[in-house]
């Protein structure tokens, strides 16, 4: 794993505005970062470390960990265990309730699974590992049971765990089938809640009530789901087996290890479309576009999160290169210089101007919502009663054009909170929601498109290239990064004085020189003290 | 309120004496030609009556009575489907509104899912702005009558699988319908949204004896299979920390249900034939906003937002109806769309549009809005008319039809008129002149035939009291006394 230096990052002149971001009644930051200052000393980690329980597997999380047991490449996990709440990432333990519904889900798609595998013998006989003598072979399916358990639990299975799986002989014996065994066992492993859930436990750490260092295995399982969003590859519960992951060194040399792998990158990026929120709406080719500027930057470059808002060219086919207004490439897709068109960066790509649409145009609402929220980790507070926000704004003038109509940053009772927003995205509002440029008003050329935006308390800008420079100045930027980033980790949205705690302490740590470069935050955080334990969740 | 129930009754009484309510459980199940079990079934649409600025509904018939032929285009399907003898509208219905305080069975002012907790629970909405249920959902309430054998599912079920909106998830709690009292207090119900999921945790034995053979072996494995994990969850949850102990425990819960249910399995017979599997679920649709994306796969003509809801539903509702003839289940709740609806209804009805913004004129403002949002309502009325057609049809254990012991419920989410909110007296978003199907036979219900009764500012949830209390439930749901038994039966 390469990693540069922290020096070696460039370092960006902060314009601190004291009057950035003020806090107004509508506007604030996510929480206040606690008593961090005595947590540094000797001991401080301990009071830094973040609340964990068991919790389950995401549909996602599910199909990648079947396709790294098994090799199944369709599972259908999202259509059938019940869907994974986003807040705005898919995995918050808060919102993961057991149901009928996962129940019977769980027992279909484990049924579906073993039902596919057992029907194809080459696949079959690589999971198992042995050739059976007849239906009854014991050796053989033990020998499976406790080699592919160790994989699906994420640790060796006890002795007693696998006589109970033993039994499941007896179907085969029943049927004269040994494969029936190994689909009642699949089945079984598939339900069970140690593949399910990832349960930590730990050992208590001393003079700490409550708080408990995680074993190897939870350790590794912890660090695979975080970086690759699957399982743990075999090298791994190898490593956890032989004690490799206790010291801090040993963390950090799998984690730069799993950040090697095809699979880190996919979990990057996928935490990136669920953190801005282009998930669900981007297409293919700008999530293809995104993605490939995600890897140069983050992974191949070691970039930071600001150096995607500052990127001078765009990954792009024929097709985007015409709604951009881009010259096309030769041939498929290329990387191509966004050149005076007025574009730069992550904000100018369509996977983030398609976000926000509302009334079958862009919000500037919206827009400016998604920034504050998702960039600087502001918090707006819901329209008070008696705002609907299912009609278009009408200001004035229903006939009035867009800019007019949508008054509310400056009508008393909405300016408070609309002034934070609507600003911004009017700032963006030459580009529609397919991130096209344009001049006019749709089907109103008496309507121009100004462009004009401004960041309140910070500054004016027209277009998302002026946009992304206000953002890249802003050091506030920082921690909202490593914060939504601490969110994914640990699948909790609402965050405690422990968990700022740790969270400044890590942008510190993984921007000394301005930037959080994201790989250097993400080893950081892996390899500290903070991410081996777990602290007790508190009872409802 | 026109007729007290047994349990108002008993109050009134001072509480002094409270008679034990029959239980239908009491019976033997599917043993008893004379009595046999009551079935309950509550259905939500989430979509208003009529649109932005429109002048009445084309779902509400303009006279009360019976009803017959030329009903009204939202009530089509049940001329089209002639169960007008076992289906009656009830209009004029109100559910009160106010912020710090909420009216008792009320709603907060703002309208979005505000109304779904007291249409499902007769509660009123959380002030907090919480739009999930705050009391036990009323088939749970149901089932503690008609389903206490625990072998005995409450069917939830969600045919629209998406919100089409934003991340597109689930919708929150504006998919969700139904809640019940757990160990740890009340808990939400998370609904069943896959077809195939659904058909297959009913577990439907075939007839065919040489297939029931191998699905009788199939089941013993499954049997096996759950005893071993349930078994091993019981064992992890000891050696967990108290969050995760509750946590596990529920898991562990939702296992053995499983195992009882698993265990009263009997093969067919009769009317009760297994439906065909379903097979895959049709995919799950995108969100709306990608319709302004440049891709023209996508948006609302290209039927984005759309997973195929009339399979799904069609689907859904055959489950339901042979869950009861089978005896699988005895309650049950459908949520054919979630509150404010996002559905593409292109695929439907050719509207380039989702059905919340068709009822804001998004295929026509005034009087206009009222047609395409009277097919949407139409919709929702064919599916739930279809499965009372099949009561109707079929033979129950008393000789009678399962309609004669079935009472079934249609709330629609809004109705027309004032709209606090936007101080609007020509809005979908009200709650006022709301209107809600109520089917079946039970308990007397619909005696006399199908009819439009109009109860003004009469809250909606004595309709669903009406049929809790004429399947044998005594209680009210939530805070909302009284039914109208009198007017239905």
């Amino acid at each position: 794993m390469r990693r540069f230096p922290r020096d070696h990052v460039a370092a960006v002149t902060l314009g601190v505005m004291a009057a950035a971001f003020s806090t107004t009644s509508c506007v604030g930051s996510i929480g206040d970062p606690g008593d961090g200052g005595e947590t540094n000393g000797p001991g401080g980690a301990v009071q830094r470390v973040g609340v964990m329980g068991a919790r389950r597997l995401t549909a996602v999380e599910y199909n990648h960990t079947v396709r790294d047991l098994l090799g199944e490449q369709d599972a259908q996990a999202a259509l059938v265990l019940p869907a994974d709440r986003r807040t705005p990432f898919d995995n918050d333990i808060t919102l993961q309730t057991a149901s009928q519904a996962l129940i019977a889900g769980a027992e279909v798609l484990a049924a579906d699974i073993a039902a596919k595998l057992v029907a194809d013998p080459a696949r079959r006989a690589t999971v198992v590992g042995c050739e059976p003598s007849g239906p009854s072979d014991a050796a053989c399916f033990e020998s499976f049971v406790r080699s592919f358990g160790r994989r699906a639990f994420r640790r060796p299975m006890a002795d007693s765990e696998v006589t109970r799986f033993g039994t499941l002989l007896a179907h085969a014996e029943a049927e004269g089938d040994f494969w029936v065994a190994v689909d009642s066992a699949i089945r079984a492993f598939l339900q069970h809640p140690s593949f399910l859930y990832r349960v930590e436990i730990g050992m208590p750490v001393p003079n700490q009530i409550g708080t408990f260092a995680l074993g190897d295995h939870e350790l590794a399982t912890r660090l695979s789901y975080f970086l690759i969003g699957s399982t743990p590859p075999d090298w791994l519960l190898d490593e956890a087996d032989g004690g490799e992951l206790a010291t801090d060194e040993g963390a950090r040399a799998a984690a730069e290890k799993l950040l090697d792998m095809e699979e880190a990158r996919k979990a990057v990026s996928r935490f990136h479309a669920l953190w801005i929120g282009w998930e669900a709406t981007a297409n293919p080719s700008m999530q293809l576009e995104t993605n490939a500027l995600l890897d140069r930057t983050l992974f191949d470059e070691q970039g930071s999160f600001q150096d995607l808002l500052r990127a001078d060219e765009t990954y792009v086919d024929a097709a985007l290169a015409e709604v951009y207004g881009l010259p096309p490439p030769a041939s498929g897709f290329a990387w191509t210089p966004w050149g005076d068109s007025g574009r730069q960066g992550l904000l100018s790509e369509g996977s983030f101007l398609s976000l926000g649409a509302k009334f079958d145009d862009t919000s500037p609402t919206q827009r400016g919502l998604l920034v504050r929220t998702r960039l600087f980790c502001n918090e707006i507070l819901p329209p008070p009663a008696g705002v609907d926000i299912d009609q278009p704004p009408m200001g004035a003038d229903p006939n009035a054009c867009k800019i007019d109509r949508y008054d509310m940053s400056t009508r008393d009772g909405c300016k408070g909170c609309h002034v934070q927003m609507d600003p911004i995205g009017f700032g963006l509002e030459n580009y529609d929601s397919a991130g096209r440029f344009r001049e006019f008003q749709e089907d109103r050329p008496d309507c121009p498109i100004p462009g004009d935006g401004k960041l309140e308390g910070v500054g004016t800008f027209n277009g998302p290239k002026e946009l992304s420079d206000l953002l890249i100045q802003q050091p506030d930027l920082n921690e909202c990064v490593v914060t939504h980033l601490y969110r994914f980790a640990m699948g909790r949205y609402k965050l405690d004085d422990a968990d700022h705690a740790f969270i400044d302490h890590l942008t510190t740590e993984s921007a000394p020189s301005g930037e959080v470069v994201v790989l250097n935050a993400l080893l950081d955080f892996v390899s500290s003290p903070e991410f081996r334990m777990r602290r007790e969740e508190d009872t409802p | 309120v026109r007729t007290l129930s047994r349990r108002t009754l008993l109050r009134g009484l001072g509480g002094a004496a409270i008679a034990l309510p029959f239980l239908e459980a009491m019976l033997p199940r599917r043993a008893n030609s004379a009595t046999a079990p009551k079935r309950y079934v509550y259905t939500f649409a989430g979509t208003s009556i009529a649109g932005n600025e429109a002048n009445g509904n084309l779902v509400v018939p303009a006279a009360t009575g019976p009803l017959g032929p030329g009903l009204p285009q939202g009530m089509k399907p049940i001329n089209d489907l002639g169960i007008e003898p076992h289906v009656s509208i009830v209009s004029g219905l109100l559910i009160p509104w106010g912020d710090a305080p909420i009216p008792p069975g009320g709603r907060r002012i703002g309208f979005h899912a505000s109304s779904l907790c007291p249409l499902v629970c007769g509660t009123r909405s959380a002030e907090d702005g919480s739009e999930a249920p705050t009391a036990e959902t009323s088939e749970f309430l149901a089932a503690k009558t008609l389903a206490v054998d625990p072998a005995l599912q409450t069917l939830t079920y969600r045919v629209q699988p998406a919100y089409y909106r934003g991340s597109n998830g689930t919708g929150g709690d504006r998919g969700k319908i139904s809640a019940r009292f757990g160990p740890n207090g009340l808990e939400q119900v998370e609904p069943i949204t896959s077809p195939k999921v659904a058909w297959s945790s009913l577990n439907f034995q075939p007839t065919d004896p040489a297939e029931l053979e191998k699905a009788q072996a199939l089941l013993a494995r499954r049997k096996s299979i759950l005893d071993l994990v349930a078994d091993d969850t019981e064992s992890l949850t000891k050696r967990l920390g108290a969050a995760d102990k509750i946590r596990m425990q529920r898991h562990l819960d939702e296992l053995r249900a499983l195992e009882k249910q698993l265990e009263a399995i009997q093969p067919g017979e009769g009317a009760c034939q297994p439906p065909a599997d379903p097979g895959q679920d049709p995919p799950v649709g995108g969100a709306v906003e990608a319709e302004g994306g440049y891709d023209p796969g996508g948006g609302y003509a290209s039927d984005g937002a759309w997973s195929n809801e009339e399979l799904r539903a069609t689907i859904m509702m055959e489950l339901v109806y042979m869950a009861l003839v089978c005896d699988r289940a005895r309650t049950a709740s459908v949520m054919f769309t979630q509150a404010q609806c996002f559905m593409n209804m292109h695929p439907i009805f050719g509207y380039a549009s989702d059905l919340h913004e068709i009822s804001h004129g998004s295929m026509g403002w005034a009087d206009a809005s009222m047609a395409p949002v009277a097919d949407c309502v139409a919709w929702h009325v064919k599916h739930f008319g279809g499965l009372v057609k099949k009561l109707s049809e079929t033979a129950d254990s008393d000789g009678g039809m399962l309609i004669d012991n079935t009472a079934l419920i249609l709330a629609l989410e809004g109705g027309h008129g004032w709209d606090p909110e936007q101080s609007n007296e020509r809005s979908p978003h009200s709650t006022e002149n709301m209107a809600i199907f109520i089917a079946g036979r039970a308990g007397g219900l619909n005696a006399g035939g199908g009819k439009h009764v109009a109860r003004p500012n009469d809250h909606p949830v004595q309709v669903i009291n009406t049929a809790l209390h004429a399947c044998g439930v005594e209680a009210d749901l939530g805070e909302v006394p009284g039914d109208m038994m009198g007017d239905l039966t």
